[in-house]
């Protein structure tokens, strides 16, 4: 059993190394993922603004300062690209910038009298959402700004948080876009590698081999292992580089927790490749498979605090239900130091039973399919 | 004529492949759907309405006028916040379950220290941006009816409606289709002509094998226009997407070289690659990647400096950057610059698909094609 088990394992190795362009591709896609991800998450915490600044004074340097200073952890609030006035419109109406903050000459006078002063926000609103985040960056800086101006008339917020901190957005997006490249990685080597045996015609000499189907699945699995190794080996340096993912936190239950998900990628896969015995449909439902449980299991609990009603409420509750956004949770808590996390044996065994479902169809159906004709 | 009749056969054969493989249509179908679907139902596509708990425990004039303000604070699209628990000890349960992000109390004492009480849950920053901001923005709208905000800002929209996110995610995914389609379904057919042992026959034709790629050309084309009205009717009937005929229109014409050019690159790709297996991440992750980063999922403007500098070099970032703003009313034309380009890219299209063959016609046929 063993050496049949050995025999696959070097026949895909060897495959590998003669044509390594589709293992390349499958190395490269989901680290390719990460960089663009790891770029665009920016985008929740700052936002590019010009800032066409035609007051000067106390009063102006300190609004001015404010609007350099706001931030979340995940950075500024803003991207002050120019404070000239003249740059600030020119870039503006060449639509290379998408908010313009004018400070009218106004601004100092007014605020000196004790009037009113009124700044001019113009932004451009192809997206409802860059428009509310400018909205809401400007309003920010404007109640810190009264702080210290409106003494008895401000107020004020005490906040309880529930953890000792936020988890900045990108660390938060890390553990799911870690969980993504394993699975996918997982599920597309195993996915081609029992389907090439269709599509290679050697499908019947594995399947109808004494042996049985094992040496044919955990021959498969090993080989995937062995990419998913070397995917995740790749994946996190860069998830520490761009992300500032904390690897050194990542403890023996985080691997575990890893380990598990490759079964569950590769369980897909074996149920994929069985069921279509072509690569074509294989890839893009994989990419759908992974994309899915990075937007859905791995933002659960934070969809969860917006999820009441409609579809958002139905995706979120399939979510729950599903046993990798718990496990996602423990490995990202655990990371994140947040909380002494125990192994949670009944997300874990919920995962097997699930892993098994898989295997169990894709048996059933490799069994129903015995026949082999046209050469095969 | 013979050409032509020769480049309508192939379309014809290329159609018909088509609907009987219809795992070839998968992606360019299901790609961009499943994402505009995510996006909407995750990244909130039904409004800026942040559901959260209130509760006033202060019995007192100004704490039912702050409580006003909450309800009436609101975004451009739609109010910010969304009261769905008003009892204060499901509140701190919910809360305390990341059921809500936000309790928000006025306390009993509110008149006397003028302040507010938050409990947040706080999982990540963006969901605590999301909710702390509004409460500022309420809080200063508040103050600016009490005539206690010396400063206030005014904003100046370049439109008089903004463009919901959702229609935006769903514009978006029109084009996404429109030249994820043409390439991949190029690619998918080149590479069904290597899997299924026809390349010979394609090859050595007497017409010459260029007119198998223009018929390639027209059917991914033509494809991937019927396949976009799939996200164009759903943005319409459920996303808030605005139709403008004409700019729907300007779009749907002025694309077609980009759709070429994209097309091109698909065959050139799969006379290089060969297989599914290969050519299919590859093209996905081009389209992913260029609604990511080059103004699918927000306007490069929006990106960071690093991004936006891959956006200038990326070109396929031209898609989302000069189409999206034709398509929601913000531009109705495009300017000679970009017409240029558009068709250049139309011009690169043909030009990889002379490469394409040419590149096939040297290499010999094995392995019984």
């Amino acid at each position: 059993m063993f050496s049949a088990i050995l025999a696959i394992v070097r026949k895909d190795l060897l495959l590998i190394i003669r044509k390594p362009m589709f293992s390349i591709i499958s190395l490269i896609v989901p680290l390719l993922f990460i960089i663009f991800y790891g770029l665009v998450i920016h985008t929740s915490s700052t936002n590019p603004i010009v800032i066409a600044n035609h007051s000067e004074g106390p009063y102006t340097e300190r609004f001015v300062d404010i609007l350099q200073e706001i931030k979340s952890v995940d950075g500024s609030y803003l991207e002050i690209i120019t404070l000239d006035s003249e740059l600030a419109y020119e870039k503006y109406n060449n639509r290379q910038v998408d908010a313009l903050l004018v400070i009218p000459e106004s601004f100092e006078e007014n605020l000196h009298a004790g009037k009113q002063a009124a700044l001019k926000l113009k932004v451009f609103n192809i997206n409802s959402d860059g428009t509310k985040n400018y909205q809401l960056r400007i309003d920010h800086a404007l109640y810190e700004f009264h702080k210290n101006l409106n003494g008895d008339s401000f107020i004020s917020i005490n906040e309880d948080m529930t953890f000792i901190q936020d988890t900045p957005m990108k660390s938060y997006v890390s553990t799911g876009l870690l969980i993504f490249s394993v699975l996918l990685t997982s599920m597309v080597s195993t996915g081609t590698l029992m389907a090439r045996e269709w599509e290679e015609r050697t499908a019947k000499l594995i399947v109808l081999t004494p042996k049985g189907f094992l040496p044919l699945i955990v021959g498969k699995w090993m080989t995937a292992l062995l990419v998913t190794v070397a995917n995740t080996v790749l994946v996190l340096p860069l998830l520490y580089i761009l992300l500032g993912y904390l690897i050194g936190q990542m403890n023996t239950l985080v691997w575990f927790y890893l380990l598990l998900f490759f079964f569950y990628g590769s369980a897909a896969g074996v149920l994929l490749g069985v069921l279509f015995k072509k690569t074509l449909p294989i890839v893009p439902i994989s990419i759908v498979i992974a994309m899915s449980e990075f937007l859905v299991s791995s933002l659960e609990s934070y969809i969860r605090g917006f999820a009441h009603g409609g579809m958002t409420e139905w995706l979120w509750r399939l979510g729950s239900w599903w046993p990798s956004s718990e496990i996602i949770d423990r490995i990202r808590f655990t990371v994140e130091d947040l909380e002494q996390i125990a192994i949670n044996w009944g997300a874990s065994f919920y995962m097997a039973l699930w892993v098994g479902l898989l295997l169990t169809i894709a048996l059933f159906k490799l069994n129903k399919q015995l026949s082999f004709t046209q050469g095969q | 004529m013979k050409k032509w009749q020769a480049i309508l056969a192939v379309h014809n054969r290329n159609m018909k492949i088509l609907t009987r493989q219809k795992q070839m249509l998968i992606q360019p179908i299901i790609v961009p759907l499943v994402l505009l679907f995510l996006m909407v139902v995750v990244f909130g596509g039904g409004g800026d309405d942040w559901p959260v708990a209130i509760v006033n425990e202060s019995n007192s004039l100004e704490s039912q006028e702050l409580m006003e303000a909450f309800k009436d604070s609101e975004s451009n699209i739609t109010p910010y916040f969304d009261f769905i628990e008003m009892n204060s000890y499901e509140a701190k349960k919910k809360g305390s379950e990341g059921r809500l992000h936000l309790f928000i109390k006025l306390p009993a004492d509110f008149v006397e220290n003028k302040n507010i009480e938050l409990k947040t849950y706080n999982i990540n920053s963006d969901a605590m941006k999301n909710v702390r901001l509004r409460v500022e923005h309420t809080l200063n709208d508040y103050m600016e009816k009490q005539g206690a905000l010396k400063v206030t800002s005014q904003q100046v929209t370049a439109q008089p409606n903004d463009v919901w996110r959702s229609a935006f995610y769903g514009g978006s995914s029109v084009l996404l289709t429109l030249f994820l389609g043409s390439m991949i379904i190029a690619a998918n057919l080149h590479a069904f002509d290597y899997e299924n042992r026809t390349i010979k026959e394609i090859t050595l034709t007497p017409t010459g094998s260029i007119m198998a790629g223009f018929g390639i050309i027209l059917t991914s084309v033509f494809v991937s226009l019927i396949l976009s009205l799939i996200p164009l009717t759903l943005s319409i009937l459920f996303l808030h997407f605005d139709f403008y005929f004409y700019n729907t229109l300007l779009v749907y014409l002025s694309i077609v070289p980009i759709l070429i050019g994209c097309a091109g690159i698909g065959l050139f790709l799969g006379a290089y690659f060969k297989q599914y297996r290969v050519l299919q991440p590859l093209i996905i992750l081009i389209g992913i990647g260029t609604y990511i980063i080059g103004g699918g999922f927000a306007g490069v403007n929006m990106l960071m400096p690093l991004a936006r500098e891959i956006a200038d070099i990326w070109v396929f970032s031209v898609i989302f950057e000069w189409f999206n703003p034709v398509l929601h009313n913000f531009a109705t034309s495009f300017s000679f610059s970009q017409c240029t380009f558009i068709f250049l890219a139309g011009v690169l299209g043909f030009l990889l698909t002379f490469i394409a063959y040419r590149f096939q016609i040297r290499k010999s046929i094995f392995g019984g094609q």
